[in-house]
């Protein structure tokens, strides 16, 4: 396990502060293959040596492609996975290893905003019962009635009227079905949200009104987001910094504009280019040859190279041989890449 | 199946839609899936048919394809394959003997729409034997090839693999060797590229704007997403509410819309060298289609909705442009020129 000198935070709104979410080294185990039928499962490694700070009222965004550990690393932070390795300090607790009870109590303080939200809301559940059931998981009130006041506030501020508090689900768009569902989150006045792909399932039209919802909350409530997504384009507009995942290791770290303006590591640049264009005349530059997509069983031989190594135009013998730790460049910005 | 390219004319569209309606009898009433939608494809050309969810853009692949099934039908209008219609009784026999062989299909979910218990080899053998009348051996080996056309290594091992052993993206390419192993004239890919990761998105893109190239496919390329149309398509039809609002070539469309809602779908488009803050949003949402209303669609959320606007505008082309658009007040810009700034505070 390898520390990271010095802090990870640098250029953020709340520098100097102590950070809300601080990661060390995290790793996560999942579950493989029993070499022997009645054997212990093997171990396969999905998160390996995570490190970041995440400040007071900012948003990091989590970038990478399916199979790189992203929504993972977002349920490790809420401590819903065993950890493995590394230390979680949150809001200068150690989460690391916490008793069920601990966790149950954490939640108050993280919660969860789901990508689709089709399936994220009880269809048979009104709007007021559906916001209202952390308040009464976590004993702040007895029933959803006694809460009918709060759930009308929260959806004032999800911009959602209030005549709907007696509704089910199925009657709502997506666009307000995820603001349902960062009501809910909200009911609890958490200090970190951590959104898991939250806009990739609504319309382009729509997903502009929930992000700006989101930094209207996160301006006035000062939250904390970790802003999960599959790819570069939408991100920019809310996040602080954003974070390259890639295979279950973080690839690049830095500010928003770093990371469009001057990508360091060879990947974050092959997601740059990838990304579709809505300009014709800007033809898309096909990405130099991406490696091929990640198989869970892969990554327990993969070793010292690095996982980018196959498929990089830059790989040299060491990349084959080393993989390359996270390393500072500049300021604002952590790059494990032995040639960036 | 007697008159291929010697009697066509380059010009005329291999497949035309005039004023098609698809209605859906329910529970609640007939929802309106499509309320008179009318294109046209030319050979070799692609003609991207962009919407958001709802629109009813797989609608219309649906029924390019006689795809629709209770409680949904045709209800008027013509489908046009090269002149001659697709609707019917002698239609619809002449479009089952078009269908998978002068156009195919790929579909959204490459996960779920390859046969788990039939290998790869099998799935392309089958189309060939199908349509194509070939032997089984010849099948294979012009199977091979395919998988080989459409950038798979190890063809002749691959074939003998199953779906669940392949990525995602190489799925979606053995869905493309499907679709054009009769060498189609027409390819309806509905939004072929929706699953996938956006490096792999890239290489599919480039595998169709290849094939399209190389063997004079015309491609009607469904999707939501405008970055995608850009980079592939030549002309656009935009949807809304189960009509076209707005169609022309890609350049003009991106350049100069009409129509405030494709305006406003462009704008709300994030690019990545945008580093503004607020994205733009269109407030609101499309109107179910159970109760579609009177006058035009878009008009409670359009900026510029005036009286007129309760009349139902038609698809209108402009002089002196390629292109049409339905709208009573068309500006070149409709919007505001700046984001909105931020909300007035919270109660």
């Amino acid at each position: 396990m390898t520390h990271f000198p010095g802090p990870l935070s640098a250029g953020t709104p709340a520098s100097g502060a102590a950070p809300l979410l601080s990661v060390r080294g995290l790793a996560v185990d999942f579950d493989g293959p029993r070499k022997k039928i009645w054997g212990p499962p093997s171990k396969i490694r999905v998160l390996e040596d995570i490190s970041f700070d995440l400040a007071r009222g900012e948003t990091l965004g989590l970038v990478g492609e399916s199979g790189s550990g992203k929504s993972t690393l977002g349920r490790a932070v809420l401590r819903r996975l065993p950890i493995a390795d590394g230390r979680i300090v949150f809001d200068g607790k150690d989460i690391t290893h916490l008793p069920l009870a601990g966790r149950r109590a954490l939640s108050r303080d993280i919660q969860m905003v789901f990508q689709d939200p089709y399936t994220s809301l009880n269809p048979r559940m009104k709007v007021l019962d559906l916001i209202a059931e952390p308040l009464i998981v976590h004993g702040i009130v007895e029933s959803a009635e006694e809460a009918r006041d709060r759930v009308a506030e929260l959806l004032r501020l999800v911009n959602l009227p209030v005549e709907n508090i007696d509704r089910f689900p199925h009657g709502f768009s997506g666009g307000q079905r995820q603001r349902i569902g960062i009501a809910r989150a909200l009911a609890l006045r958490p200090k970190l949200i951590i959104a898991d792909e939250p806009v990739s399932a609504l319309d382009v039209s729509v997903r502009a009104q929930v992000v700006n919802l989101m930094q209207d909350l996160q301006a006035e409530l000062g939250i904390s987001y970790l802003f999960v997504a599959h790819d570069l384009s939408i991100v920019r507009h809310i996040s602080d910094r954003i974070a390259i995942l890639h295979r279950g290791r973080m690839v690049e770290m830095a500010g928003c504009d770093a990371i469009y303006d001057r990508p360091a590591h060879p990947y974050t640049a092959t997601l740059l280019k990838a990304v579709p264009e809505p300009d014709p005349r800007h033809r898309r530059g096909t990405p130099t040859a991406p490696p091929p997509a990640p198989r869970i069983g892969e990554l327990v031989m993969e070793g010292g190279a690095c996982r980018y190594s196959k498929g990089c135009a830059k790989a040299t013998e060491r990349c084959r041989a080393e993989a390359p730790v996270m390393s500072r460049r500049g300021r604002d910005r952590w790059v494990a890449c032995w040639e960036a | 199946m007697d008159d291929p390219a010697m009697t066509a004319d380059d010009t005329a569209p291999i497949l035309e839609l005039r004023n098609l309606e698809v209605e859906f009898d329910t529970r609640a009433g007939t929802v309106h899936g499509l309320r008179g939608v009318s294109f046209a494809i030319r050979r070799g050309e692609t003609l991207a048919l962009v919407g958001e969810s709802g629109s009813g853009k797989s609608v219309t692949a649906s029924a390019i394809m006689g795809l629709i099934q209770l409680p949904g039908a045709v209800t008027g209008g013509e489908i046009l394959w090269k002149g001659q219609s697709l609707l019917g009784r002698a239609g619809e026999r002449r479009a089952r003997r078009l269908r998978g062989r002068e156009m195919s299909m790929v579909f959204q979910d490459p996960m779920t729409s390859l046969n788990p218990l039939m290998s790869i080899g099998s799935h392309l053998v089958e189309v060939q034997r199908r349509h194509m009348g070939l032997s089984r051996r010849a099948a294979a080996a012009r199977g091979a090839e395919l998988l080989d056309a459409v950038g798979i290594t190890e063809p002749h091992r691959r074939m003998g693999q199953f779906p669940h052993e392949l990525s995602g993206g190489m799925r979606q390419r053995v869905m493309i060797a499907l679709a054009i192993a009769c060498e189609p004239e027409l390819l309806i890919a509905d939004e072929p590229t929706t699953a996938l990761d956006v490096t792999i998105q890239a290489q599919v893109l480039d595998l169709l704007s290849d094939l399209q190239r190389d063997m004079g496919l015309s491609i009607l390329l469904i999707t939501h997403d405008l970055g995608v149309v850009a980079g592939l398509c030549e002309q656009v039809a935009v949807m809304y509410a189960g009509e076209i609002v707005e169609t022309g070539a890609a350049d003009d469309i991106f350049d100069r819309a009409r129509h405030p809602y494709t305006q406003g779908l462009i704008r709300s488009t994030p690019r990545l060298t945008d580093r503004s803050e607020r994205l733009v949003s269109i407030d609101g949402a499309p109107p179910g289609l159970l109760h579609p209303p009177a006058g035009c669609a878009f008009e409670p959320r359009c900026p510029q909705s005036s009286e007129r606007c309760r009349a139902r505008p038609a698809l209108a082309a402009e002089p002196g442009r390629q292109g049409a658009f339905a709208c009573w007040n068309s500006t070149p810009s409709a919007w505001p020129e700046a984001a909105p700034g931020p909300k007035a505070s919270f109660a």
